[in-house]
């Protein structure tokens, strides 16, 4: 194993421990408050000072992990390997039969798309936008665009996960 | 220095991550909001943003169209959402998936926790079956759940918001959450949050050790806009007469695409760096957008390019400028609270909404016939509850305001919808049989005099001097309400 992949691993657990710690915080939070609830203290579950003295402790793994990401963005240290495999030099068609490239990304699927085909599609296209701006306007003078803003600037709090 | 400038040259921004930046900051212009601790209430907010950002967030300046599809599907009994269906129909027969490597603020924070060096899970057949799974999310939770209880029970439930969305929790919850002047906002907070952050760490970890893994397997807005990937205006498109069928293009992407710009695909157009017979151009009909790399690039271009980047600065400063230096017109920063109108009972306390403050008088019209002043009820436990017809927890948290109304006659109790009534009110009342007042806030007296905020459902409680001593937004249950009419008449 290289430096490079080592400290690639290191960080994966750090990281992997901060997602972790993270959650069990909230989650250890929530038992105990709920647990208070159920013995009949109404007292809130979070407060600002609770979940910050639950956080504290992320704080060293926190730097730690940072620590690692911004020394593994500076020159010359081991980067982020790139998701893309790059490029492979051109292939005959028998080297890609041969390593079943056709058939595990089923180039064969591959068409040139006809002319009448693409004629279709664009008066397809043109419909559909069509068809949009009419739904656009019927949804206007039904009322519909109100709606939107109304419920955009009156947020539903339990909607969007705050309860 | 050679170090550097090799080092700068392979993690400078490209083109697209400056698009997505800029997105990003165009959709979340109101950036006081996070100062302010409120969200955007301007009348602009009713135009959907085409990528998945939280409307509940204090910066957003336009709607989420996930969230404005949910409401919509869950309104559908009293009115068809056709606003929102065209609005979803034009970005995907104009963009398609586009949006989603481009112009999606959740698109960008995940390929930047992809830059994290961890050892990456690469795709294969498992993250290919599971690229399945955003489908489904799409049939239960965006479009099923919301349109079951919309018609069935008459109760908006934006499942794939309440119970998933990663957005929200970032944007809207933490962002809300954030602020000093929103510390009462935590006391709403349980199993509901607890259960999101929990999810959102996932979810970011997951994206961590694997590409755009929420885009991948639980989107349903990709998956929305995937449905169009054959048709859609702007995306990538393979020169077949250039094309020799090496597969690189496919190798060489990260998402799970069977062939380039199919409903996978993000569009991102990294896979032209990976074509070495230059067929993959990024076009917008007949219009090319990025040419190959092996194509030239000409003056006019360049020049179309200038003007085109001078033209989204100029934008992005005017709505940065509009949104955080002029008021909304539906902004609600009230006016100084008025005197109290009569003198009865007044307790000597400052005129406020804040626990221990009186509250201002104000009067409004029931729903009912008469009108609710607010100083004809000193001497009486007052509570105040803001809602709304398209707010679930709202609707059912009423019936314990009634129960309580039935078994303490004494106490007053108002539920006031406010003035932005999307639906008929009186209909919606019609065959519920409750017997508290209801009023509609017509001139935002009652938002003003309690100093309503954006989030809804909102109880407000007063002593029989008339004083706060309860005023929060959040869901109360039964047992809640009676422990604030005991703490109401205790410090009476």
């Amino acid at each position: 194993m290289t430096w490079k992949k080592l400290f690639q691993w290191v960080l994966a657990v750090f990281c992997a421990l901060l997602s972790a710690m993270f959650a069990a915080a909230f989650i250890s939070l929530y038992r105990e408050g709920a647990a208070l609830r159920a013995a009949g203290d109404a007292a809130a579950i979070y407060t600002r000072e609770k979940l910050a003295s639950r956080l504290a402790p992320l704080l060293p793994v926190a730097l730690v992990t940072a620590g690692l990401i911004i020394g593994a963005a500076l020159p010359g240290t081991g980067s982020a390997p790139s998701p893309f495999q790059g490029p492979e030099p051109r292939k005959t068609a028998s080297a890609r039969a041969a390593a079943g490239v056709g058939n595990k990304y089923d180039i064969s699927r591959v068409t040139e798309v006809s002319a009448s085909r693409r004629h279709r599609i664009s008066h397809l296209r043109a419909a559909l936008a069509a068809a949009a701006l009419i739904l656009i306007i019927a949804g206007i003078c039904n009322g519909g665009m109100r709606d939107v803003l109304y419920k955009a600037i009156n947020i539903c709090t339990e909607c969007v996960g705050l309860g | 220095m050679d170090r550097i400038r090799v080092w700068w040259h392979r993690r400078r921004p490209t083109a697209r991550r400056w698009i997505q930046l800029y997105s990003a900051l165009l959709y979340n212009a109101h950036l006081k909001g996070f100062v302010r601790g409120d969200i955007y209430t301007g009348g602009i907010k009713a135009l959907c943003v085409p990528g998945l950002n939280c409307y509940s967030c204090p910066a957003a300046v336009g709607a989420c169209p996930l969230g404005a599809l949910q409401n919509a599907l869950s309104a559908s009994g009293h009115r068809a959402g056709w606003y929102v269906f065209g609005i979803l129909l034009l970005f995907g027969a104009t963009l398609g998936r586009t949006v989603c490597g481009w112009l999606c603020p959740m698109g960008l924070i995940q390929e930047l926790l992809y830059k994290i060096p961890v050892p990456k899970l690469r795709k294969g057949r498992i993250t290919r079956a599971l690229s399945w799974l955003k489908y489904a999310v799409l049939a239960v939770f965006v479009l099923a759940i919301p349109l079951w209880y919309g018609l069935k029970h008459n109760l908006p439930v934006p499942a794939f918001c309440k119970y998933i969305c990663p957005a929200g929790t970032l944007e809207g919850a933490f962002g809300l959450l954030a602020s000093p002047k929103n510390d009462s906002l935590f006391s709403m907070l349980g199993l509901l949050f607890t259960r999101k952050v929990v999810l959102l760490a996932a979810i970011s970890l997951a994206c961590i050790f694997c590409f755009r893994a929420f885009c991948r397997f639980l989107c349903p807005l990709g998956a929305l806009y995937g449905l169009f990937d054959r048709i859609s205006l702007t995306g990538i498109q393979v020169d077949f007469s250039r094309c020799n069928g090496c597969g690189a293009c496919v190798r060489s992407c990260a998402m799970d695409v069977r062939r380039a710009g199919d409903r996978e695909c993000i569009q991102c157009a990294k896979c032209m760096a990976a074509c070495r017979q230059g067929a993959i151009s990024m076009k917008c009909g007949k219009m090319t957008l990025i040419a190959p790399e092996t194509d030239k690039v000409t003056a006019a271009t360049k020049r179309r390019k200038s003007i085109a980047v001078a033209a989204a600065l100029a934008v992005l400063l005017l709505s940065l400028f509009c949104f955080n230096a002029i008021p909304s017109r539906l902004s609600r920063e009230y006016a100084p609270t008025p005197e109290p109108a009569s003198t009865d009972f007044v307790s000597g306390a400052p005129i406020g909404s804040e626990v221990g403050e009186q509250l201002a008088d104000f009067s409004v019209s029931a729903l009912g016939g008469g009108t609710f002043r607010l100083s004809e009820h000193r001497g009486q436990v007052v509570f105040i509850n803001l809602w709304a017809t398209y707010c679930g927890p709202c609707i059912q948290e009423l019936p314990y305001f009634d129960r309580l109304l039935q078994e303490h006659p004494d106490v007053a109790i108002l539920a006031v919808h406010s003035s932005l009534v999307t639906a008929d009110v009186n209909a919606f009342l019609a065959d519920r049989s409750w017997s508290i007042d209801f009023a509609i806030d017509s001139d935002d007296a009652v938002l003003s005099a309690v100093n309503g905020s954006a989030l809804l459902p909102q109880t407000v409680v007063l002593n029989r001097r008339g004083e706060v001593v309860y005023n929060q937004a959040g869901s109360v249950t039964y047992e809640k309400l009676l422990a604030l009419l005991e703490s109401a008449e205790h410090e009476s």
